[in-house]
């Protein structure tokens, strides 16, 4: 009988097809460790959020994006790290939406990193070696 | 991500089934416009097979009811799970979109017949 590990990385370019990986390879993680439906979703919200804005922006020049993501389940929490050796991007000095709008004056996105910052219960952000680096702390609630 | 219509009446059923993110959006996105032609004035989107939806969603349906609307139509979501809930609550969309607990609910809510009657 063989044991899913506790945890997972894999590195993928940063491309839509990339981001396609993380997700299935997220899903499959999920469902070999049984995490509960609501953690499994809100990280799948957060991975498609930061890794769209990382794809869409993070480009520096010709030269291919790789991004590279770690799972990690402690008793009470999953962690989740994220790499990319793009353009210094912090997306927590992005400036919230308004939520209260009406309709008509609702700007049409820019919701993303409001999601990520309400989905997870610790997120910090820092730029080392040339990298961006994410870590994320979502907690098992039973 | 799988897409599905049904009529019932005048009222235009959609039904996504799989995740709304960045990579499916543009295909909901493409069905649903082609759907509102200015002659449409009740669309119900069916969420009941929607395992999750990111902001790239939000913004494809927040197009499709200012599209609807600006002609004259209503929208009505049907069956959220609780997560796909939790964003629109986050994102502030329930106080823009009119939302109720199942596709029957939500057909009736624009026809103006009791659920279930």
């Amino acid at each position: 009988m063989t044991f899913e590990p506790a945890q997972l990385s894999l590195s993928v370019a940063g491309s839509s097809s990339g981001i396609e990986r993380v997700c299935e390879s997220f899903e499959t993680f999920s469902s070999a460790h049984a995490l509960p439906d609501d953690v499994r979703r809100s990280i799948q919200v957060v991975l498609d959020e930061l890794l769209s804005n990382t794809v869409r922006c993070g480009k520096v020049g010709e030269r291919p994006l790789t991004i590279e993501v770690g799972f990690r389940l402690e008793p009470d929490a999953l962690r989740v790290e994220i790499l990319d050796d793009g353009t210094p991007f912090n997306p927590l000095e992005r400036e919230a939406p308004d939520t209260t709008l009406p309709l008509e004056q609702r700007p049409v996105g820019g919701l993303g990193v409001m999601l990520v910052r309400n989905l997870v219960d610790q997120i910090t952000y820092d730029f080392e070696e040339g990298r961006n680096r994410v870590l994320l702390r979502k907690r098992l609630e039973t | 991500m799988n897409l599905s219509d049904e009529r019932r009446g005048d009222v235009l059923i959609v039904r996504p089934e799989g995740r709304i993110d960045t990579n499916t959006s543009e295909e909901l996105e493409r069905w649903l416009m082609s759907r509102i032609d200015g002659s449409l004035k009740r669309l119900v989107v069916d969420m009941s097979g929607i395992d999750y939806i990111s902001s790239a969603g939000l913004r494809v349906l927040l197009m499709t009811v200012k599209k609807l609307r600006g002609s004259g139509g209503q929208l009505v979501l049907g069956g959220l799970n609780p997560s796909v809930r939790q964003i629109f609550e986050l994102a502030g969309f329930l106080s823009i979109f009119a939302v109720e607990a199942d596709v029957d609910r939500a057909v009736a809510k624009l026809t103006g017949a009791a659920a279930g009657a």
